[in-house]
């Protein structure tokens, strides 16, 4: 497989797993604090099997390609590049977060959902611009 | 009662998954160390590195995604938490994460039984 096919799968799992992020924070952030309509409920199930069959395997297509590809690159150990994984990892992390998060909010409808979600949206817009700037700009 | 052992069960499963991932994380560092490390430098064998440091570093950030996922789903405490992700750090670290996890699955199995 040629190197840029891969860099354009990357990517375009990359978009795959940052809008099923985006949705999934999006959503818990406006779960009610007391209680779940019917609506409510319907959506956290929906978008917790949206996670499983789509977020989350594309997010390990985009971390698996974008090692890959690095690798092919011969971009180890350019300084942007470990920063660029550090930062994928905290994503994956929070991306884990959120999941169980949204496995809490819908296995007890009493649970209010924590005050820090109504950032979690902004943490992920942030984290993905700081990918996207270093893998376009490649600082140092 | 019946929610709780549903409930009990969905965690054994978590807990099954997350078990698979530190037993990933744990036998690619070991290869990455021990058979990709090695080769490199005592061969000159370069692919050995570019194909299992990826490999590695895919199955670690599944395990991170695994781990805070029954981390935040389950309750665990930041020091849990923090063990487990240390552990992974460690050569055969991985092995004792998996080992601590089937016992904390045996609890919660005899749990829902009894």
């Amino acid at each position: 497989m040629s190197y840029l096919l891969l860099k354009a799968l990357h990517v375009g799992a990359d978009f795959i797993w940052i809008s099923g992020l985006l949705a999934l924070a999006l959503t818990l952030a406006q779960v009610s604090p007391t209680g779940r309509t019917p609506a409510e409920a319907r959506l956290l199930i929906a978008m917790r099997r949206w996670d499983g069959l789509v977020t989350t395997p594309a997010m390990a297509l985009a971390l698996a390609l974008g090692l890959t590809a690095a690798s092919m690159g011969g971009w180890f150990p350019a300084a942007w590049l470990l920063i660029k994984i550090a930062l994928a990892t905290a994503l994956a992390a929070f991306h884990g977060v959120l999941s169980g998060i949204a496995g809490r909010l819908e296995a007890d409808a009493n649970r209010a959902p924590p005050r820090w979600l109504g950032y979690a949206g902004v943490i992920v817009i942030a984290v993905m611009l700081a990918l996207v700037a270093l893998a376009v700009l490649k600082p140092g | 009662m019946a929610t709780e052992t549903t409930a009990l069960a969905t965690e054994i499963a978590e807990l099954d998954r997350l078990r698979w991932a530190s037993w990933a994380e744990a036998t690619t560092l070991l290869a990455l160390l021990f058979v990709a490390v090695p080769l490199r430098h005592i061969y000159g064998l370069r692919e050995a590195t570019q194909v299992a440091g990826p490999i590695h570093g895919l199955a670690f950030l599944l395990f991170v995604l695994a781990l805070t996922r029954a981390a935040s789903g389950y309750g665990w405490t930041g020091g849990e938490t923090l063990r487990a992700l240390i552990a992974a750090f460690l050569p055969f670290g991985g092995f004792v994460n998996e080992r601590r996890l089937r016992r904390r699955q045996a609890e919660l199995a005899a749990k829902a039984k009894g």
